[in-house]
């Protein structure tokens, strides 16, 4: 930390007074802060300078703290600390490693609260918890490992210079720990925009990673592989035990037999718990059962693309874990349209709440009701009493979810599968559906293939980490379909 | 002569633990071994945490006791919301894997497939596991399935007893909205998926059995078929039955008894709070006897209570526990029994067996209690869960001379197990079955409206 004295600069160095003067700089911290330091020119007197730096570790310790700096053997780095500028502005901050030049965070930086802080920093009536966290790239060719120091300038001419040390941990815990820090409290919420642009891409990037170091086992086949099923439903069970309810009850539907489930573990600690509870899906209820899991975890949109790639059939039925029949014809009705899905077309169900209520009819785009205008899912009819129970016809929408999704297989995978990087699967059936249109296929639900699809007590309001990574993905959805969707709207309005 | 085989099912053997239900389900099969045109066996639960000792190591089903048409079948994991037998799902890892054995499951498929029964009478799903129901028609598709209800543990998960877990009183009915009330942690979807769980199971159950009309009726509201649910009551066996005119206990007819678990449910509370209003009326010449065990099995504050009251009231006296072959002699030793839960109950056996012995029931005025003992004909029936009412009732007993040979004579014989043998052939196990619902015991209500049916069902007749 150096403190700087504009009387004592500019007197000592009558040139930066000239300059003063004749307007060539701004002010003496101007001079020092673009020339001034890199000629080696002083501060401030040297003298009392010294008292003053000691004085400065001592502020400094207020002022600010790095606790953490993490980083990856690909270059991206997370800094957590707190910093309390109140009396004192931050003008810059910056990263440099020991090896190559600074990498400027100023962008970068989030506020949260730290209540621990409280506990660090010595108690006064100025006192709070303003914590920050910082995401960043660009350290793969500066030997991140090293470490290096975070440079903090403020507005008095004040600077910071602290050493952290690296703490490498692979792309998983960095991922993990970026999704514990995206849901710390804060003050106000960031915008939507501004989260999702800072750090929605970095953290897309890191779970890309992550999600491509994921192992895909050998699936696991319990009896006997139908050689042409007449459908194959994909199920990603995120809890293993939600197979066993679902088989139950679908061991009840007619035609069971001839259509394959491939069912994909979304908790690598319990694939063994899950083979074999897959293994009791087949011998206590009879269903073809294929079940996979993985080394990591896959995300949804991978997990499904994976099973699509096993699944045997020409159809796909995607399905959430929650969903169940409520008739034994279900299925039976499930099949029928499967022969009327086009190649690229998208078909979605009339899923069901447990009191009968809608839960999904398909979709539309609806501007959310904030200053940054992003077009979100719209659950067109959700919690309505249920809608149309009769007949074959199809109904037009914009997109349906892929709890209860119809397609098939080999324009699924032309098209590229769900997109892996989404963080969430609030948008990936969306963003599938507008590709599938966007390649000639309709985008429909059919009433008349109806299940339960029950939903687990979701918590309200919802969890920060949770919040936060739906917006970033909707930020991403908007970059992607903004126009799309907008030029769709000029259209129909026309 | 062709046998038919039969297997009875439960959640405990009595000889290991002591309780109604596996009682009744061994009494049960005992009478069926009397049979010469049956053979039957009997499988009981036994969990590992309680009786490991006893427990077989890589084995889910072993013999009981050298017996040879009984066994047990070791419990590892039970959950209790799903009433899922859950070791059996995670036994044996899975094909392809280098531990892999048969899941447990499989097992139980196995010895079912072995033991070719005609008929599969399951008495229970605690520890046992619904899904033995699923198991037993895999396994025998030919097969008699019956089940009998003991309770209501499908339609309520706060232990089968229909009472509100958070103001204590009773329920009437289940939804998924009302129970997720009970139950704070679990969404209706939960609840939701529960009843669609068993129900799903419940399909492949050919008859049910009520014990008790309340009981029966109960299900009939819940969804099961009239035809499907029929009411056998359980019958007991001539030990213990003495024949009517015996004497009461004593001259004054002041010694009353309670016979059972010494839990919350079973209304211990309420005869502490009646002894207590009773003497403060002054009325004091009693005796109550309490019988039974489990009290750690009680809440906290029952458990104070009782051991406060043991130490205050000396017309409080505890007995401890006692085995079933030792009631009428200890009946002999009361004038009434008291049956006072606070839950509905179904068929009660301490009721059976106290008419067996030929005393008076003191009961509350719900549920099965209120079925099986008649007002001011064979007991008297006063307003359950209220100490108060008790005590009046009781103060009656003590002060009504005429009031205890008069119910007592018009106490009814108790169904024989050679009776309620002849109902399960009859009803169950020979006699036709009702032909299938048109929906499904699973399916949601709108299941009906054939306009759901695709045109492709319509092609195939099944309209």
């Amino acid at each position: 930390m150096s403190y700087f004295d504009e009387q004592w600069y500019l007197l000592r160095y009558p040139d930066v007074a000239a300059a003063v003067k004749s307007g060539e700089v701004e002010s003496g911290l101007a001079h020092f802060q673009k020339k001034g330091r890199a000629e080696g020119r002083l501060s401030c007197n040297p003298g009392p300078a010294r008292e003053v730096a000691e004085a400065n570790k001592v502020v400094s310790a207020r002022v600010c703290h790095f606790d953490r700096l993490y980083v990856t053997s690909a270059g991206t780095g997370l800094i957590v600390g707190w910093i309390d500028n109140r009396g004192d502005s931050i003008q810059s901050l910056a990263f440099a490693p020991y090896v190559g030049d600074p990498i400027p965070l100023g962008q970068q930086v989030l506020r949260c609260y730290r209540n621990d802080v409280i506990e660090k920093k010595p108690k006064d009536e100025r006192n709070y918890d303003y914590g920050l966290w910082v995401l960043f790239e660009g350290l793969a060719n500066r030997l991140p490992h090293l470490g290096g120091h975070i440079r903090a300038e403020f507005a008095s001419g004040l600077d910071s210079e602290i050493a952290v040390a690296a703490h490498v941990v692979p792309p998983e815990e960095m991922r993990g720990r970026v999704l514990d820090a995206v849901g710390w409290p804060t003050r106000l919420p960031s915008s939507p925009i501004h989260l999702g642009k800072t750090i929605g891409p970095i953290l897309r990037r890191l779970n890309a990673e992550v999600i491509a170091s994921a192992k895909v086992a050998a699936p696991v086949v319990h009896g006997k592989r139908l050689r042409a099923p007449r459908l194959s439903i994909v199920i990603v069970y995120q809890r293993i035990e939600s197979m066993l309810r679902q088989a139950a009850l679908l061991a009840e539907v007619s035609s069971i037999s001839d259509v394959e489930f491939i069912c994909v573990c979304h908790q690598p600690e319990m694939a063994s718990a899950f083979h074999a509870m897959a293994d009791s899906a087949h011998v206590l209820y009879g269903l073809n059962v294929v079940s996979v899991s993985a080394s990591n975890h896959l995300g949804f949109a991978k997990a499904n693309n994976a099973a699509a790639q096993i699944a045997g059939g020409k159809t796909l039925l995607f399905l959430n874990e929650g969903v169940i029949p409520g008739d034994r014809d279900c299925l039976e009705r499930a099949l029928h349209v499967a022969l009327q899905v086009g190649e690229k077309d998208v078909v979605g169900a009339q899923l069901l709440t447990e009191d009968n209520s809608i839960q999904h009819i398909g979709r539309s785009f609806k501007l959310a009701g904030c200053a940054d205008a992003l077009w979100c899912n719209d659950e067109v009819q959700k919690g309505m009493p249920v809608g149309q129970l009769s007949g074959d016809a199809l109904l037009n929408v914009d997109a349906v979810t892929a709890g209860a999704m119809l397609v098939q297989r080999g324009s699924f995978l032309d098209l590229g599968g769900f997109d892996e990087r989404y963080l969430s699967d609030e948008y990936r059936d969306s963003d599938y559906c507008l590709r599938a249109r966007g390649a000639g296929g309709r985008i429909a639900v059919s009433p008349s293939m109806l299940f339960y699809c029950l939903e687990s007590g979701a918590a309200f309001p919802r969890p920060p980490r949770e919040w936060a990574v739906s917006l970033m993905d909707q930020v991403f959805f908007n970059e992607t379909w903004r126009s799309t969707i907008e030029n769709s709207r000029a259209s129909t309005s026309n | 002569m062709t046998r038919k085989r039969l297997i009875s099912i439960a959640h405990y053997h009595p000889e290991l633990v002591r309780g109604g239900a596996q009682q009744a389900a061994y009494e049960l099969f005992k009478g069926f071994e009397a049979r010469p045109d049956y053979e039957p066996y009997f499988l009981a639960a036994v969990e590992n945490s309680a009786l490991p000792q006893l427990i077989k190591p890589q084995t889910h089903i072993f013999s009981y006791d050298a017996r040879p048409n009984e066994f047990l079948m070791a419990v590892r994991g039970f959950d209790g919301f799903w009433q899922s037998n859950t070791a059996l799902h995670e036994a044996g890892s899975y094909p392809g894997n280098s531990l892999w054995h048969k899941a447990g499951w499989s097992s139980v498929i196995d010895f079912l497939r072995e033991l070719r029964p005609d008929i599969i009478h399951v008495n229970h799903t605690i520890y046992v596991g619904i899904e033995m129901l699923r198991a037993a028609r895999v396994a025998c598709p030919e097969a008699r399935i019956i089940f009998t209800l003991h309770e209501f543990v499908p339609i309520c998960n706060a232990y089968g007893h229909m009472v509100r877990t958070n103001h204590q009183g009773l329920c009437d009915k289940s939804s998924p909205s009302r129970c997720a009330l009970c139950f704070p942690t679990r969404s209706p979807s939960d609840f939701f998926l529960r009843d669609r769980w068993f129900r799903g199971h419940f399909t492949h159950v050919d008859r049910f059995v009520a014990p008790s009309q309340f009981l029966r009726e109960r299900y009939i509201a819940w969804g099961i078929p009239e035809n499907m649910i029929v009411l056998i009551d359980y019958g007991r066996t001539s030990e213990g039955r003495r024949p009517a005119g015996v004497p009461a206990a004593t001259e004054a007819h002041n010694r009353f008894g309670f016979f059972g678990q010494l839990i919350d449910s079973k209304g211990i509370g309420v005869i502490i709070d009646a002894v207590e209003s009773l003497v403060k009326r002054g009325v004091e010449d009693f005796e109550v006897r309490i019988h039974g065990a489990n009290l750690t099995f009680a809440s906290e504050k029952l458990q104070q209570k009782f051991k406060a009251a043991m130490e205050q009231y000396r017309q409080i006296r505890f007995f401890g526990s006692y085995f079933n072959y030792e009631f009428p002699r200890l009946a002999a030793m009361v004038d009434w029994c008291l049956v006072p839960s606070i839950w509905w109950e179904n068929s009660p056996l301490v009721i059976q067996e106290a008419f067996m012995a030929r005393r008076p029931v003191l009961t509350g005025d719900i549920g099965g209690m209120a079925e099986k003992v008649r007002h001011n004909v064979d007991g008297l029936q006063f307003a359950a869960g209220d100490s108060e009412s008790l005590a009046d009732t009781m103060e009656r007993c003590l002060k009504e001379p005429a009031l205890w040979a008069r119910l007592a004579a018009g106490i009814p014989d108790i169904l024989t197990v050679e009776e309620a043998v002849d109902l399960h052939r009859s009803l169950c196990f020979e006699g036709p079955l009702p032909p299938p619902a048109t929906r499904k015991l699973w399916e949601a209500p709108w299941a009906e409206k054939c306009v759901l049916r695709s045109p492709s069902l319509v092609e195939r007749g099944d309209d």
